[in-house]
């Protein structure tokens, strides 16, 4: 723990001595930093007092129903949901509800349809649930490439986000502070590892709840509270009442379809969340802090909503914010929020927020890095490659490569998507979601007839076909390879109307005709885990 | 693994009770709100003149209103399935339990 202070002060200091060249002022920076180490401070603290009680991280003693519920919350809205979404509302408006609406969604669907299933028959990983009666070696090497594959993506977008605000804040160069947000994020997570995940998550939930609604009352007080006024003085300055309806990019019916599919089907195959369930003692445990989960985010987008249009008022007039040279607004548009924050409370208000920013992004990072390298260590190590039991240091080492080579992969990437909205890319996380995760997961817990090929078959098809379109398309392909959108094969930003068919025809088709022996014991152990999906384990 | 017990588990008139009111339950609300999504999704892919509609004499629009709507009727039905399995359907599966242990 003194480890990683010394390292941050060290690149505080780093970041003071850039400053001369900088972009905030001395007070912004100051309070940016005080709010980090006090959320450092309060989440060690917390973690050590809950640690003396018990065993938190498996058993959910020590947790409250409330305090996980602020964890879930705490884990699911990124960077993404904050800073993503606000800076596509404040350009397109009315797309950026279609966002929140389709984050929001999956809950309560998986409330419904998988969280009792997934606490009843799964240990730490959702893999379990899946190899229940199919078998191990290959669902595990399968799902755990899928989770590498999503949580990579979404972990892409993250550093962009921070990249951005790092430059922002120090005025670094955008690779500088991918690399020192990315290295950071590695040095924390192997050496703080399990220790204070869960109470990061909480400490940054409240954060995050408390900076938003400070935001949107600011907001809403320029405008004597009325919302009537909000929209309409938004409406003006844009010139177009395009802002409160769609068709912004969402002209083209296939990718708003695409996108709606990912989001409300992506939530429930995001293995950072679904770990979530199994850390909570029983059903009703998970049953209400999904309920409060849902109230928090549902609180959250309603705010953020304010928020983004708020910026319409407040930023997009000041030629302050706009970037002279290259057009748009100073840092891109992911970086409007931090700019309402500057012109709501001055560079306070700019220190506090960037704060709240920093923690968000680390929070889910680290819970990210986590989920992709126990993915590689606990489900491809322990269980493909070794195929026998690993004892815990040799598992424990595997890990910290991992978490070594998932952040040297996601500082490069986010290099490459440097002025991608990173809504978007998270957007495209839950594409490969639900393409791959989502379909094998549903189907083993509600289709008596599925066998380890169709899984397996129809799976990979589902994951080849979604990181093939993504790389086909307009961003991958376009923007990213060519510098013009136009000329990329796939025309689609977001594939997963394609790639979702693809994953549930194959899984269906290889598994109705499978007639071997062992896909027969498979369907017979279909009853029993009905059973044990529906009611627990039997015992008393 | 215990088949035998599962087996009766099965057999017992009260885990079909549980299976049936449950699952109705679950699949209704599901399907409440993954159609009302659906029905905005479509409206936003194909109709959306009608999203852009604004509402009386303000200037706030029929998507606006319907993308609030499916936020809160996501809360309102994750409040009730929690209720009623909490409360009722818990105890029912404590009874199977009884009824076998």
């Amino acid at each position: 723990m003194r480890y990683i202070f010394t390292i941050f002060l060290s690149t505080s200091a780093l970041f003071a001595s850039q400053n001369s060249s900088g972009s905030s002022s001395m007070l912004a920076i100051a309070i940016f930093l005080l709010f980090v180490f006090a959320t450092l401070w309060i989440t060690f603290w917390a973690a050590k007092r809950t640690r003396t009680a018990k065993d938190f991280y498996t058993t959910g003693g020590g947790i409250s129903t409330f305090q996980n519920g602020l964890a879930i919350s705490g884990d699911y809205i990124s960077a993404a949901g904050f800073l993503g979404i606000s800076g596509l509302i404040y350009l397109e408006g009315f797309d950026g509800l279609i966002y929140l609406v389709g984050f929001l969604v999956g809950w309560p669907i998986v409330l419904f349809l998988f969280a009792e299933q997934l606490r009843n028959l799964g240990k730490y990983t959702f893999a379990d649930v899946v190899s229940y009666r199919l078998k191990q070696i290959p669902i595990r090497a399968l799902t755990a490439i899928a989770s590498i594959a999503t949580v990579l993506l979404y972990l892409v977008a993250q550093l962009v986000a921070s990249g951005k605000l790092i430059g922002l804040l120090f005025g670094v160069e955008y690779e500088i502070g991918v690399i020192l947000m990315g290295s950071l994020i590695v040095i924390l997570v192997s050496y703080g590892g399990m220790l204070a995940t869960t109470w990061v998550q909480i400490v940054k939930a409240v954060m995050l709840l408390s900076g938003v609604t400070f935001l949107a009352v600011a907001v809403m007080g320029s405008v004597d509270f009325s919302l009537e006024r909000l929209f309409s003085s938004a409406i003006e300055i844009r010139g177009t009442q395009d802002i409160m309806s769609s068709c912004g990019i969402f002209c083209d019916p296939i990718s708003a379809i695409g996108l709606g599919l990912a989001l409300v089907l992506g939530t429930a195959g995001l293995p950072h969340v679904l770990m979530r369930f199994f850390t909570v003692s029983d059903a009703k445990e998970v049953r209400k802090s999904v309920f409060y989960a849902i109230g928090f985010m549902g609180y959250f987008y309603f705010l953020i909503f304010i928020v983004g249009f708020g910026a319409i008022i407040l930023v997009a007039q000041n030629p302050e914010y706009m970037n002279i040279v290259q057009g748009g607004l100073v840092g891109g548009e992911n970086m409007v929020a931090i700019h309402l924050a500057y012109a709501i409370g001055g560079d306070v208000l700019l220190g506090i927020i960037a704060a709240v920013a920093f923690a968000t992004i680390l929070a889910v990072v680290s819970g990210l890095t986590l989920a992709g390298a126990s993915a590689i260590s606990h489900d491809l190590y322990a269980n493909v490659f070794a195929k026998k039991s690993v004892d815990s240091v040799t598992q424990m080492k595997v890990s910290r490569y991992a978490t070594l080579g998932i952040g040297a992969v996601a500082i490069l990437l986010g290099i490459a998507f440097e002025n991608q909205n990173v809504a978007y890319l998270v957007a495209l996380a839950f594409a490969i979601a639900a393409s791959a995760n989502f379909p094998i997961l549903f189907l083993s817990i509600y289709w008596k007839r599925l066998t380890t090929r169709g899984a397996i078959i129809g799976g990979s098809l589902g994951l080849g076909t979604v990181v093939v379109l993504i790389v086909l398309g307009p961003v991958v392909w376009g923007e990213i390879i060519h510098g013009d959108a136009s000329v990329a094969i796939f025309p689609y930003m977001y594939p997963a109307l394609f790639s979702v068919t693809v994953a549930f025809v194959g899984i269906w088709f290889f598994s109705i005709t499978d007639k071997s022996d062992s896909a027969k014991k498979e369907i017979e152990a279909y009853d029993d885990q009905y059973v044990i999906s529906q009611i627990g384990s039997i015992t008393k | 693994m215990n088949s035998e017990v599962c087996q009766k588990i099965r057999d017992n008139p009260k885990f079909a009770e549980l299976i049936k009111k449950r699952g109705t339950l679950a699949w209704s609300l599901a399907g409440i709100v993954f159609f009302t999504y659906t029905a905005f999704i479509i409206a936003v892919a194909f109709y959306s003149g009608i999203l852009a509609k604004t509402i009386g004499g303000s200037v706030i629009t029929v998507g606006i209103l319907a993308g609030y709507m499916i936020i809160f009727l996501s809360f309102i039905s994750a409040g009730v399935y929690a209720k009623k399995a909490n409360e009722k359907y818990d105890e029912l599966i404590e009874s199977i339990k009884d009824d076998i242990l």
